[in-house]
């Protein structure tokens, strides 16, 4: 291969170091008008009244947008309930419940007259945790706080036990995880009176293509909407441009003028989706040699106010409960719960690190009961072609999990490893070190669940000049899918990287591709752009047969024509000029998953990406600060089609995860405020807190993927969180069963 | 958000803008972002960056006067002796935030968790406070968190640092990342020790009460003992006791209660006596 597999540069690098790539703040368009939300700043209440006449005569202030102007005022991805604008007489249930929107000559002049909307709220108790909800008194929203479940039903769960002969219960709880990402939400819309256009910062452009359209009442073909350069996603931008878009463009809407909504710091933490807080309980059997028997689990989402995408993180969580091992017996609840604080939502893992790090705690758990080592049992129990996944799901091809085991073995030099450790603890009364396992397992793609949206289109044009042109329904939002597109183009027609050009995606250019979530970019957009590159350079080749050439090769970049070097620049121009089709349409979908969702037994995913990581720790006992030194990591993902960019997955994986495990809170005041609204409270690391970070892939082939790939975004996260609670379990022999793990309730516990 | 702006060029006319209700900024550091946050919502900010002052003097003390940057500090090399200092400023915040940051800024602000002003309590620092050029030790000049000892009209011109020769030095803040954060708790230990004996003790801690604390009749237990480490345990304990830290959003009085002892333990540990 020429490309695929080797060390390229990312083809947005230059742009992007020297500040010149476009992201939504940095457009502006003439009459350009600037949004500010009105938030209630209460957790839970009924809107009484309000009153936006005053702020309407603040100077600069061109429109106001309340409950009234608003549409179609119902929103929701799988229920509808939530509103656009709080209506008066409805309910406020949480403290950054849109209740107006003003749009205003300047955005201080917006900023400035939302504190003169005069309202009034009938304050209602908030209800604030998992538990509070459970006792259903007073209800959040619907007729239940327990919204949704979602269950595994499988094999005979009471035999499973009564054959186990450990059996242990652990209860489990994690944080909230803000995305933190460096650009904050930000959309422009500009309604013409007859056609929308939205710009903005965005994951999924056709989710904001449906939702603007439904809200605002238009047919799709009227709605345009283009992603601009955006700086990180994480989850965060999937469903929630939606729901600022909508702001942008029911302001234009009334005013037709082109509206921008830039959410400062503040705003975004307060209303914007986060990563699910949970509860879980665990009942686990093993036999006296370490093999599961039976897998119990209830684990409790706090949806907050709204159920947005929980149900469908659900999804992910019930199919990840038993982490990535063999096991006949499985019976899994997962309830979707509603309380009065901000909708949570999609986060890098969608709903499965919570459950991955319970799992993953009973493993060690039972190692150290069994007198196992932890890697042994992890081993004894990992998947393999023709074994089943906790769904059942029996396995065919690409399972390289027990590779992923063997390398970071290896690389980590785990034995010589463990003895330095060992130590450097007898030498150190004050610090103390462990090493800690996890080993995952990661859906690609949406699944049975999000099978309907699981289709990608591709556009490929080759221009007479030989230069090439991408469309794909797809995003990049800094994880490198412009470059993997750009490697997969050059591999296929023999065109250098640095003459392909991939678009921001267009939504009345492209078809609707489904979200850019759930790793499955280069999976599907990748495979959308192979079939459309194959597809020209089989008209090429048909092309160059009818002229007579015998044997045609393609070959670092130059094509050879019956023992003759041409320049594809020369092949562009000659078959352009022959009338030869050099665009083409790739569309990639995949074949129908049997899924029973009743028993939730069946094919879950396409296929699934395997990981392992090995952590070492240091912990600071005097202060009880938790160090990650050092990680080793391996996924097996099929294929490596851009070592650069997945190695900077893994790193970015281990770090995020980090953050998550060690550093990350949200904190809210007893009256529902969120009291960690900006990076000052909200620790995230820094460049001073990383570890060094040792990457080691497993290739073992996805029949289905392009070059035999999978997915890597998201699992490159879920493998280091429960390694770092099992490494500091190690140092300290107090069980740490409650993300995040913080300094201070190590030395309070110490 | 709006409000008038001011840059004075000289020390008189910074006095009257102040006495007029300005309020004065050099880096803005701290003052923009409690105005961003609506704490502050002063009518005038008065930029001090124009007016013209020496930057530092090491021959009598250190002298850092108004509008002199942490880096500023960092890069002079007369500074460098100050060895307990270089390293609390290495820990301020960012390279960018130490190119606008001032120490003055940082005792104008007077947060029991600034850096710089916990560094102050160990050098015995005095503040020149301006337009009378007034002395103060700056344990009288801080009042409280965010109080000064300011009249209306007047202002910090400088802060001098008294030099500790032959004494060994620990600094520690203990945050949840290892920068760019505001401190649960710290310390800043100076030692000076003669003959295997304690001659002189200084141990300030900072973000465990409304302002730096340091307490003399603890330190004074030390003089004249050999440091051992069962004293340092001992006097742990009483530290421990004595400070009255508040729960907040970053941490619970509980825990920085035992880290109070705990940092004086590890200040131990670590200057190997
Ligand atoms: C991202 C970030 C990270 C930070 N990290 C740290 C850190 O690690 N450690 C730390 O200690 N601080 C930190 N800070 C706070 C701040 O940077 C420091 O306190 C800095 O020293 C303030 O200096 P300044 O010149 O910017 O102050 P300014 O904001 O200009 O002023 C601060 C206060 O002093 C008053 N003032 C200014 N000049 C005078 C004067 N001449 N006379 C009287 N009063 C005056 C002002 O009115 C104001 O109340 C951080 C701030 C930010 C934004």
């Amino acid at each position: 291969m020429r490309v695929i597999g080797k060390r390229v540069r990312r083809i947005d690098a230059i742009e992007k170091a020297f500040g010149k790539a476009k992201f939504t703040n940095d457009l502006s368009f003439p009459r350009m008008l600037h949004a500010a939300v009105v938030y209630p700043g209460v957790a839970h209440g009924v809107l009484r009244s309000l009153d936006v006449s005053e702020a309407l005569k603040a100077p600069g202030v061109v429109a106001i947008a309340t409950y009234k102007n608003v549409p179609n005022n119902e929103m929701g991805i799988v229920t509808k309930d939530m509103h656009v604008l709080v209506p008066v007489g409805g309910k406020i249930r949480f403290e950054a419940d849109p209740i107006a929107i003003i749009a205003a000559e300047t955005r201080e002049a917006a900023e400035e007259a939302t504190s003169l909307v005069n309202f009034d709220v009938e304050e209602l108790q908030p209800v604030l945790t998992i538990d509070e909800a459970l006792r259903d008194d007073p209800i959040v929203n619907g007729e239940r706080n327990v919204a949704f479940q979602r269950k595994i039903r499988r094999g005979d769960i009471e035999k499973g036990f009564q054959e186990s002969d450990l059996i242990l219960e652990m209860d489990f709880e994690t944080g909230y995880q803000e995305h933190a990402y460096l650009e904050p939400q930000s959309i422009i819309a500009l309604w013409d009176g007859d056609n929308l256009t939205i710009y903005g910062s965005m994951q999924c452009p056709f989710y904001v293509h449906n939702d603007v359209a439904e809200v605002l009442k238009l047919p799709l073909n009227r709605v345009t909407v283009i992603q601009m350069e955006t700086g990180g996603g994480f989850g965060g931008k999937e469903d929630v441009p939606s729901y600022i878009a909508v702001k942008a463009a029911l302001l234009s809407y009334l005013t037709k003028r082109p509206v921008k909504l830039v959410y400062n710091r503040d705003m975004d933490f307060r209303e914007t989706s986060k990563r699910h807080p949970s509860k879980s309980h665990y009942k686990v059997g093993f036999t006296k040699d370490g093999k599961i028997k039976a897998v119990k689990a209830a684990v409790y989402l706090d949806m907050g106010a709204y159920s947005t995408l929980t149900p469908i993180v659900m999804y992910r969580s019930l199919t990840h409960a038993a982490s990535a091992y063999d096991v006949e017996n499985i019976f899994v609840d997962v309830y979707g719960v509603y309380t009065n604080k901000v909708p949570t939502g999609a986060f890098r893992g969608f709903g499965s690190p919570q459950v991955l790090f319970a799992m993953e705690r009973v493993m060690d758990e039972a190692a150290k009961r069994l007198g196992m080592d932890p890697w042994e049992i992890r081993y004894k129990n990992a998947l393999e072609i023709g074994k089943a996944t906790a769904t059942g799901h029996v396995l065919e091809e690409s399972v390289g999990a027990k590779e992923t085991l063997e390398i970071v073995r290896e690389i980590s030099d785990y034995e010589r490893l463990k003895e330095e450790v060992r130590k450097f603890n007898e030498g150190n009364k004050y610090k103390k070190r462990g090493l800690g396992w996890a080993h995952t397992i990661y859906g690609v793609s949406l699944g049975a669940a999000g099978q309907p949206l699981d289709a990608s289109s591709g556009e490929v044009h080759v221009k007479m000049d030989g230069t090439v042109l991408v469309m794909i329904g797809g995003t990049e939002m800094g994880q490198g899918a412009k470059t993997v597109m750009a490697l997969i183009v050059s591999e296929i027609l023999g065109v250098d990287v640095d003459n392909v050009r991939v678009m921001q995606p267009n939504t009345s250019i492209v078809q609707d591709s489904g979200p850019t979530v759930a790793s499955r970019t280069t999976v599907f957009s990748g495979n959308a752009i192979r079939i459309a590159a194959e597809r020209i350079r089989d008209n090429i080749i048909e092309y160059l047969k009818s002229k007579g050439v015998e044997d045609i090769k393609i070959e670092n970049g130059y094509w050879i024509a019956d023992g003759k070097e041409i320049p594809f620049s020369e092949i562009a121009r000659e078959a352009n000029a022959a009338n030869v089709k050099l665009a083409e349409m790739g569309w990639f979908s995949t074949p129908k998953l049997n899924f029973d969702f009743e028993t939730g037994t069946g094919e879950a995913y396409v296929s699934y990406t395997f990981s392992t990581q090995l952590s070492l720790v240091e912990v600071d006992l005097l202060t009880g600060k938790v160090e990650l030194k050092e990680a080793w990591v391996s996924h097996d993902i099929g294929k490596v089609l851009n070592p650069v960019g997945a190695e900077g997955q893994v790193e970015g994986g281990v770090v995020q995860g980090m953050g998550y495990a060690i550093s990350e809170e949200i904190k809210h005041d007893e009256n529902g405020r969120m009291l960690t609204t900006n990076f000052n409270n909200y620790i995230v690391p820094t460049i001073r807190d990383i570890p060094r970070v040792h990457v080691k892939f497993a290739e073992s082939p996805f029949s289905k993927g392009p070059f035999g790939a999978k997915g890597l975004g998201e699992p490159s996260l879920m493998s280091s969180p429960p390694s770092i609670a099992n490494a500091v379990t190690d140092a300290l022999g107090i069980l740490i069963n409650r993300l995040p793990i913080t300094p201070e309730e190590v030395l309070l516990k110490l | 958000m709006k409000f008038n702006y001011a840059a004075p060029v000289t020390l008189e006319e910074l006095s009257e803008l102040k006495k007029g209700g300005g309020k004065l900024f050099s880096g803005g550091t701290d003052l923009f972002v409690k105005m961003r946050a609506g704490v502050l919502k002063p009518d005038l900010v008065v930029d001090t960056k124009k007016v013209e002052t020496p930057k530092l003097e090491c021959d009598k003390g250190l002298r850092i006067y108004m509008n002199t940057t942490y880096t500023d500090i960092l890069k002079s090399g007369c500074a460098r002796k100050y060895s307990l200092l270089m390293k609390i400023l290495l820990e301020v915040g960012s390279p960018q935030i130490r190119n606008r940051g001032t120490p003055v800024g940082n005792l104008g602000n007077a947060s029991p968790a600034g850096d710089f002003l916990l560094s102050t309590y160990v050098y015995d620092s005095k503040v020149i406070v301006g337009p009378s050029m007034r002395e103060v030790p700056v344990k009288n000049f801080v009042k409280g968190p965010g109080k000064v000892d300011l009249s209306d009209e007047e202002f910090i011109y400088a802060v001098i640092l008294e030099p500790l020769e032959g004494y060994t030095t620990y600094y520690e803040k203990v945050g949840r990342r290892n920068s760019m954060v505001i401190s649960i708790a710290s310390i800043a230990v100076a030692l000076k020790i003669e003959s295997g004996v304690i001659e002189d003790a200084r141990i300030a801690y900072g973000s465990v009460g409304p302002t730096v604390v340091r307490f003399t009749d603890l330190e004074e237990k030390l003089i004249g003992e050999r440091p051992k480490k069962e004293l340092f345990e001992s006097l742990a304990m009483e530290y421990s006791d004595r400070v009255k830290p508040i729960t907040d959003v970053r941490a619970s009085a509980e825990y920085r209660k035992k880290l109070t002892g705990n940092l004086l333990i590890k200040a131990y540990l670590n200057m190997n006596l």
